[in-house]
């Protein structure tokens, strides 16, 4: 039996066309010796919830820089939900405003990485929230 | 409902983690295949391969559309490269799948190649059985963008199609070992660019009959394909069903199932042997003594495996 590689979806949600920063933590990842998932640009965030749950996935990172993010969290939350899937967590990082931070989370955001994040704190977050979700078989 | 239940009932969250146990050859995993091993067989199986940047994960897409036009579900495995220093792999296949999303009768799976060689991933076997018997029409495996021998593909899938675009090269290439052999079907992809039907040219010069089934020859089709409009690729997505239906009507799918089988049952039992092997070395510690008087030029490498074998073949 071997022993668990993280996979990581990597995914930009709206019409943003950015992708600098969100390709930085997928090569950071990658060399933490994850599997990372990338849905390339301008995603539906029912799309995102589908990649998800077919690629198994221990963590969605969103990557946001458009201003969307209290539109868009919501709706992929709500797909993962209906999904059996809210026990994925899903960390989020952009342009966003401080205030937003507590509603981010309160929608169930596990972690947010602001602009000027440093690419090391993403990583040990979304590799201790890879670790410690349960990879058995779903009942 | 049990797993295999709700595999069938095309439950996706069970599948989609049952292919992630497979691939970290669990136990529970293991014991799922085994109940299901009986009912597989129903999937037409292609492979698709070739160098990187022809555009495979386009045609895959492209492809997909076409199948579900005929009204056939489609499960696509898409391997991409491990690292070999960091074990991380960029999974970046699906990117360029993104139309196929909201379809039921599609399940796409990216998995990174793990240390296997030949341009598939150890698991893809499993996966590919998965699918099968999740109900899935076609599964499309979508393999590492490979160099001239990886080849692996050709011992797993009934149908392999190999894309090639203009310009990669002179009829020397195309006559080589190897990569260029393993095709039923050749698609010159990017066919909008200049010296396309030069290349179809060289293409059909070299090779064009292949997998002789007693005497009977398929003919190795040549398809223009341009994946980002689509054309050419319902032609391509038929070429494939004429394959498969060639062998079919030749009863000789079961030839290739065999074939499958056998190269996937030696693994299988090539890994075992070899586990089960080293860890008898490793708990009586006489490993390290080898590999030190090997590396000290004491012994040669040769005479250390004689004797390992002769020593396991004595404890036994």
């Amino acid at each position: 039996m071997e022993e668990k590689t993280i996979r990581v979806l990597m995914a930009k949600i709206g019409l943003d066309g950015h992708d600098r920063g969100a390709l930085i933590i997928v090569q950071a990842l990658k060399e933490a010796g994850m599997e990372v998932i990338y849905t390339g640009l301008k995603n539906v965030p029912e799309t995102v919830a589908e990649i998800a749950l077919q690629e198994d996935v221990d963590v969605i990172g969103i990557s946001i820089l458009s201003g969307a993010h209290l539109v868009v969290v919501p709706i992929l939350m709500d797909e993962l939900k209906k999904s059996d899937a809210e026990d994925i967590p899903v960390v989020l990082g952009g342009v966003l405003h401080p205030d937003d931070i507590p509603k981010l989370k309160e929608m169930g955001i596990k972690e947010v990485f602001p602009a000027g994040s440093p690419v090391e704190n993403a990583v040990e977050c979304i590799k201790k929230l890879g670790m410690a979700g349960d990879k058995g078989m779903i009942k | 409902m049990d797993l295999v239940e709700k595999i069938k009932a095309g439950d996706v969250r069970s599948t989609a983690r049952l292919i992630s146990m497979v691939e970290r050859r669990e136990p529970e995993a293991v014991a799922v295949i085994k109940e299901i091993y009986s009912q597989c067989g129903k999937a037409h199986i292609i492979g698709i391969t070739g160098p990187p940047g022809v555009g495979k994960s386009c045609l895959v897409s492209a492809l997909v559309g076409s199948f579900r036009k005929m009204g056939k579900s489609v499960g696509v495995l898409a391997v991409d490269p491990s690292s070999p220093f960091s074990g991380g792999a960029l999974l970046g296949d699906r990117a360029r799948m993104i139309d196929l999303t909201g379809d039921r009768d599609v399940f796409i799976r990216s998995l990174a190649s793990r240390g296997a060689h030949g341009g598939l991933s150890s698991a893809v076997n499993d996966a590919a059985d998965i699918m099968d018997v999740s109900g899935k029409d076609i599964v499309l495996i979508e393999t590492v963008g490979v160099g001239q021998g990886e080849i692996e593909i050709a011992r797993l899938a009934h149908t392999v199609i190999l894309a090639l675009m203009p310009g990669y090269g002179d009829t020397l290439q195309a006559m080589k070992a190897g990569i260029m052999e393993i095709a039923d079907i050749m698609v010159v992809n990017k066919s909008d660019k200049p010296g396309a039907d030069q290349t179809v040219a060289e293409l059909s010069s070299v090779q064009n009959y292949k997998c002789d089934v007693e005497g009977d020859h398929w003919k190795v089709p040549i398809v223009k394909t341009q994946a980002l409009s689509k054309e050419g690729v319902d032609e391509l997505a038929q070429e494939t069903v004429n394959h498969y239906d060639y062998y079919k009507q030749r009863s000789a799918i079961g030839i290739k199932n065999r074939e499958r089988r056998t190269t996937q049952f030696l693994d299988i039992l090539t890994l075992q042997i070899r586990t089960e092997f080293l860890e008898t070395l490793k708990n009586d510690h006489s490993l390290q003594k080898w590999v030190k008087m090997i590396g000290d030029l004491e012994l040669d490498p040769y005479t250390a495996s004689e004797q390992v074998v002769e020593m396991i073949r004595k404890s036994r």
